[in-house]
């Protein structure tokens, strides 16, 4: 936490002069990669900057919270950005997508593409090749990026939420979504039944959980072991017998219906001129 | 046999043990003295033939007969009973006979508060309790309140107890549209030595055993050398249960614990289930003690509610009365808040 925050204050002031400042590609505070790693992957994630306009930026470290607020600071003068968290504690990593929105908001990696990147850097995240990971996320990450038939412009992935700070420039997408409903409220006897029971049924386990704490003669451990017995461990034995993996398809997930006027984490308003981020999906390993 | 009455260095009246200042006070000249003195004044009584009386008469080991040493009355108590009072001039007295040779107790506590105090202790007990009725709480409603001494056997152990058990890790994880389980198979064993300090199993079978083992446990800094003059004031019972009548309870608890214990060192997995554990004995020793309880009596509707109170810690046990209007007022206010939120979160839905 201590580390995060002072990370957060270093990423605030080197904000100040960040249009003069080099953009940075890797926050290694996790130790993943060696320096001769981190150069490559640098080297690496330069090329693509210079060549497609993309900023790869690589961020490790020992819990990792919310990044959507971060974004801004890491992209600094980049307009857009593909990040990659890699949280050591939790074995987890994440993608986020960032975009500087000047006329439009528009985020070039899809969906699909993004579960193409977790997916792809997945097995050597699991074997400990974090560097191998690395070079292959600005790899893939250029990929999607340069390619235009994915283009799914103000759609962060699997999910658009409206932003009431972003309004300017903000174009509404062509088709529909089913996103934004009206409020009627719709009364019937339903409404008051079911509630009626479940009501009736709470009453009743209350007063059977009272009844019979009061018929209850003793209260509390007759014996506190922790206070009169004392053990005194000369053998520990923990032997592996056998493992076994169950392999289970996720099923998709329904559409999400929000409100007309809830913000969320697709955009975050970064100044008049500021674009937004958007967490793309994690994976653990 | 012997019948002691303790009586006052200073007046000669009956004396009795005051819980709260852990002394002995007279009643009549208010003169307080030490465990000590009072056993010491007693000690030479006896030797010059004064202040005890032999019982007159047993009725088949059944029933003791004896005459009260302060007013010459006959009174009779039970076979178990060790400390009672005169029931004409309520004269505390011990029949210190009855508790010698194997029959001593090796450890006693004394109690740590008096009779006003133990009802005021319950009250405050029963007070907090919302659903019983308001009418409990009134102090005409203590029907009798009686300190007793119970005989219970103090077992320290020390053992040597080996648990098996099988425990297992579960890991998850997704990827891609894939959900990963992952399950990994241990076997666990653990050996330790075990010290035991006072396990406590009420020596008297005519009382109810769960009623006498609720009140505990009472702390073991508390138990002092046994001496007759603590029974002075108050009932006391003598054992009729032997050790040996015990041994597999003990063991049996033991057992329980000692698996407990060890189960509680196989920490990190997602569960574990016990196998079984060996206890091996290695000192077991038997402390036998007189443990302070008040035995409270209430009166409610015809229906007579009797309460146990550590005499030490003040801990109760026993049933406590409902409100059946309380239970319906909560039974009323739990379905309405239900389902008045229900209605509100499926029109808002």
């Amino acid at each position: 936490m201590r580390r995060s925050l002072l990370i957060w204050l270093c990423v605030c002031l080197l904000t100040v002069s960040a249009f003069a400042a080099d953009l940075g590609y890797v926050y290694d505070d996790a130790d993943l990669y060696t320096d001769e790693e981190e150069t490559k992957i640098i080297a690496a994630a330069e090329a693509v900057y210079s060549e497609s306009g993309l900023l790869c930026v690589i961020v490790t470290d020992n819990g990792i919270g919310d990044m959507l607020d971060m974004l801004p600071t890491y992209a600094g003068s980049a307009v857009d950005m593909a990040l990659l968290t890699i949280d050591m504690s939790a074995r987890q990593f994440d993608l986020y997508q960032y975009n500087a929105v000047k006329g439009e908001g528009a985020f070039r990696i899809s969906s699909s593409e993004t579960d193409t990147i977790l997916d792809g850097i997945l097995p050597d995240m699991a074997d400990g090749n974090y560097a191998d990971a690395a070079l292959l996320f600005v790899q893939l990450a250029e990929e999607s990026f340069t390619n235009t038939e994915a283009f799914d412009p103000a759609v962060p992935g699997d999910g658009y939420e409206y932003n009431e700070y972003y309004t300017p420039e903000y174009m509404a997408p062509e088709h529909d979504y089913p996103y934004v409903t009206e409020y009627e409220p719709a009364f019937s006897i339903g409404t008051v039944l079911f509630p009626l029971l479940v009501g009736l049924f709470a009453g009743g386990i209350a007063v059977l959980c009272v009844w019979g704490s009061y018929k209850k003669k003793v209260h509390g451990a007759t014996y506190p072991l922790g206070q009169y017995a004392k053990l005194d461990l000369i053998d520990a034995k923990d032997t592996f017998i056998t493992k076994n993996v169950v392999v289970t398809r996720i099923a998709d997930d329904p559409p999400h219906h929000h409100g007309g006027s809830r913000g969320g984490g697709g955009f975050h308003g970064g100044g008049g001129s500021r674009g937004g981020g958007a967490r793309m999906g994690g994976r653990s390993f | 046999m012997a019948v002691v009455a303790y009586k006052c260095p200073g007046c000669g009246a009956g004396i009795a043990f005051d819980s709260e200042k852990q002394l002995f006070r007279c009643e009549y000249c208010l003169s307080e003295y030490t465990e000590a003195e009072i056993a010491a004044q007693t000690s030479e009584e006896e030797t010059a033939g004064e202040g005890t009386a032999a019982a007159d008469e047993t009725f088949g080991d059944e029933v003791l007969s004896y005459s009260c040493t302060n007013c010459g009355a006959e009174v009779f108590a039970d076979k178990d009973t060790v400390a009672d009072f005169c029931y004409y001039c309520h004269n505390p007295v011990v029949a210190g006979g009855r508790l010698t040779g194997q029959l001593r107790p090796h450890k006693i506590i004394p109690f740590a508060y008096d009779k006003a105090a133990a009802e005021q202790k319950f009250l405050a007990f029963a007070r907090k309790k919302w659903f019983v009725p308001r009418d409990f709480f009134a102090e005409k409603q203590v029907e009798k309140i009686r300190g007793v001494y119970y005989p219970f056997w103090l077992t320290d152990a020390d053992i040597t107890a080996g648990s098996s058990a099988k425990a297992e890790k579960v890991r998850t994880w997704r990827a891609g549209k894939n959900m990963y389980t992952e399950t990994s198979h241990y076997r666990l064993y653990r050996k330790g030595n075990i010290h035991f300090e006072d396990i406590t199993t009420g020596a008297y079978d005519k009382e109810d055993k769960s009623m006498l083992e609720g009140i505990l446990p009472y702390p073991s800094d508390a138990l002092k050398d046994f001496s007759m003059t603590y029974l002075s004031g108050f009932l006391g019972k003598k054992r009729n249960v032997e050790k040996e009548e015990v041994l597999d309870e003990v063991k049996n608890r033991i057992s329980n614990y000692s698996t407990t214990l060890l189960r509680d060192t196989m920490r990190g997995y997602t569960a574990v289930h016990p196998q079984g554990t060996q206890v091996e004995m290695r000192k077991v020793l038997w402390d036998y003690a007189l443990l302070p309880i008040w035995i409270l009596t209430y009166n409610k509707g015809g229906k007579i509610y009797t309460y146990a109170m550590n005499g030490h810690t003040g801990k109760v046990y026993g049933e406590l009365p409902i409100s059946g209007k309380k239970l319906f007022l909560l039974f009323f206010a739990v379905a309405l808040g239900v389902t008045l939120l229900g209605t509100i979160g499926g029109l808002l839905l």
